[in-house]
């Protein structure tokens, strides 16, 4: 039943994207329309070689093309929240600068034509009012549409600027009082088409807002799109949020002596993190990490460093977790669900979603499931201090417990190995009523209050020492002694590992001191059943470590598994069984 | 009601149904006996186990996601 579940799991995600490979595709398939806009542009393919080309290479173009797509589709939507909202002087000057008609190709070939033409206009409007108000000025009428782009500042500057001019003319000589190009202006780059010329948009337009196209001023005075007297994109809402340029006050009139102020951030990916909804927040995050990874380069120093390498670290748990995966399987199923593609493409999508977020589940489930077992006071186990009294626990006879001590010691004096060790205390457990036995889980060593179960097969050495705690604290505390054995052995769980990890190396083998850390554990164990507290266990911080981590996730390996998400049910078995894991 | 309208509430409604299954084999699964393994922790029962709580997780991603889809 399981091995055929789990083969058709196995089968069922690895043949996701291997889905339609023996189809061929057609040029500017309405189901890849993102992926060629991203030929397109980059003119890799044209339709007659795009025809030429194998199913199996159309295939597998267009899995490479769908990520570089996805970037340039959020660089482009960038853009243009950064040009929708009303600019100030300083954006003004700046976007007018850097501007080329390349960028307003692009806003058309992956936004639709009518944004495309209407950041074209806007453009085309602004240098037309700027070279107005630089000769014959500008008139009232003038003012209304520039109300559109630009900010009430911003226009109240355009309208000074004869005065400005009138300054540049009184002060001619004097260096900097020309209003100049800033030269670093805020553009889409990249935009890689050798012919952008030939980029209308044209049948592209509308693949993800709908749009049709017509080309028609879509924020004209009075028009559907003209909101509160701003001038907003179709669609858009007024003063983005996603853009990360800034505002800065008091603004630059044309005209004074150029400030020595920053510019406008350009609109790509800056080290913010804004509000876009295009985006999660998992891709940001990773974006953030990245772009601060980069500002490291070159910087040396501590800080530097430290900085880089969390942000590498940063980047690796969020690539690690899937969320981003995640998050852009959930934006591919929207966009092609808000674009009308075919059942097969939905489903294909809502297919690679569960699967981005089944792998997302494998991160998060067991930390979901330690959180629960905390919240319901279950899954953690505190860690007790040695010295603390072991609450629901008898102390033993001090001539016993030091009975007990001897004769294990004497066997630890005796032996030459852990195999040694374990015969001779299952003859000292004999003595007590204690049976010691061979079995179980791999890794484990399970008692009663008369007997141990232990299995060797991995990290023998290791498990010996629990046999020797086990064998000591029943012979001590006495078999009917249960409910003693059983607090002992839970509160002081972590001790127990904390000396076998000490007394072994690494995966549980035997280690030079294996003995004398035997013979400290067994010292240790007498006073302790003694004074009924918890043992001191004076080991090195690894093997504190090492007995804290399992007493975190649990005092069993199904307890520890349950917590880790595999939900086994026994946490403890039997009402005075302890189960140690490895 | 649109084909794309109707393919979203047919896959919310396979994602409802992966999560209860999922549910439903990860209780299965999991035992009161598991036999693990401790050096990788798997079993076939812990791994089924696991797997089906995955594979609710997903299931429930994906009904969410659809649900909020069409209804947007």
């Amino acid at each position: 039943m399981i091995r055929p579940l789990l083969a058709f799991l196995v089968l069922a995600l690895s043949a996701l994207p291997s889905a339609g490979q023996d189809e061929r595709i057609p040029w500017n398939d309405e189901d890849h329309r993102l992926k060629f806009n991203y030929f397109t542009e980059t003119e890799k393919f044209t339709t007659e070689t795009w025809d030429a080309l194998p199913p199996a290479k159309q295939d597998k173009e267009l899995r490479a093309a769908l990520e570089p797509s996805r970037a340039r589709l959020l660089e482009v939507r960038q853009y243009y929240s950064a040009i929708v909202p009303k600019w100030d002087l300083e954006e003004l000057q700046s976007y007018l600068d850097s501007y080329q008609s390349e960028d307003a190709q692009a806003v058309s070939l992956w936004l639709g034509e009518d944004k495309g033409s209407w950041v074209r206009q806007k453009f085309s409007s602004l240098k037309q009012y700027l070279a107005k108000a630089r000769g014959p000025g500008l008139e009232e009428a003038d003012l209304a549409t520039l109300n559109y782009y630009l900010t009430p500042d911003a226009i109240s500057g355009l309208k000074s600027i004869k005065i400005g001019k009138a300054a540049v003319e009184k002060n001619k000589g004097k260096k900097g009082t020309e209003w100049k190009a800033s030269g670093s202006g805020s553009k889409l780059n990249n935009f890689a088409g050798k012919n952008p010329a030939a980029l209308t948009g044209g049948g592209l337009s509308g693949f993800y807002d709908g749009s049709k196209g017509s080309g028609e001023d879509p924020s004209a005075s009075g028009g559907k799109n003209y909101v509160s007297g701003s001038k907003v994109g179709p669609g858009e809402k007024k003063g983005s949020n996603a853009t990360t340029v800034k505002h800065y006050a008091p603004p630059q009139l044309p005209g004074d002596a150029p400030k020595t102020q920053p510019k406008p951030a350009a609109p790509a990916v800056k080290h913010t993190m804004p509000a876009e909804v295009d985006r999660g927040p998992a891709s940001y995050a990773k974006t953030w990490w990245k772009d601060l990874e980069k500002e490291q380069e070159g910087k040396k120093g501590f800080m530097a460093g430290l900085t880089k390498y969390t942000a590498k670290t940063a980047q690796g748990l969020i690539s690690f977790s899937s969320l981003a995966d995640t998050e852009t399987s959930y934006q591919t199923l929207k966009v092609d669900y808000k674009n009308g593609a075919s059942t097969g493409t939905l489903f294909k999508d809502g297919a690679i979603l569960a699967k981005d977020g089944a792998l997302a589940a494998v991160t998060f489930i067991p930390g979901a499931n330690l959180l629960k077992s905390a919240k319901a006071g279950d899954g953690l186990i505190k860690v007790a201090k040695a010295g603390s009294a072991v609450t629901g626990m008898v102390k033993a006879e001090a001539s016993t417990a030091k009975a007990v001590a001897k004769e294990i010691n004497a066997v630890i004096k005796a032996s030459a190995n852990s195999d040694d060790v374990v015969k001779g205390v299952t003859e000292v457990g004999k003595r007590y009523g204690v049976e010691v036995a061979q079995g179980g889980r791999i890794g484990e060593s399970v008692g009663t209050a008369s007997n141990v179960v232990y299995n060797g097969t991995v990290g023998k050495a290791h498990e010996v020492v629990h046999v020797v705690q086990q064998v000591q604290t029943r012979a001590t505390l006495g078999t009917a002694a249960e409910g003693s054995i059983s607090a002992f052995e839970k509160v002081a769980y972590a001790q127990h590992e904390m000396f076998a990890k000490e007394a072994t190396k690494l995966l549980g083998t035997e280690g030079s001191g294996y003995m004398s850390a035997l013979a400290k554990n067994v010292g240790s164990f007498e006073t302790a059943l003694t004074n009924g507290t918890v043992p001191d266990a004076a080991v090195s911080i690894g093997s504190r470590i090492y007995g804290y981590i399992p007493s975190l996730l649990g005092t069993s390996q199904a307890q520890i598994a349950a917590n880790l998400g595999v939900g086994a049910k026994g946490v403890v078995q039997g009402s005075n069984a302890v189960l140690y894991s490895e | 009601m649109t084909t794309q309208q109707l393919t979203i509430l047919l896959m919310a409604a396979a994602g409802a149904g992966l999560f209860f299954a999922g549910r439903y084999f990860a209780k299965k699964f999991s035992s009161e006996e598991p036999t693990f393994i401790p050096a990788t922790m798997v079993t076939a029962r812990g791994i089924a186990s696991y797997v089906s709580t995955v594979a609710s997780w997903a299931g429930a991603l994906l009904a969410a996601v659809c649900v909020f889809l069409f209804f947007s």
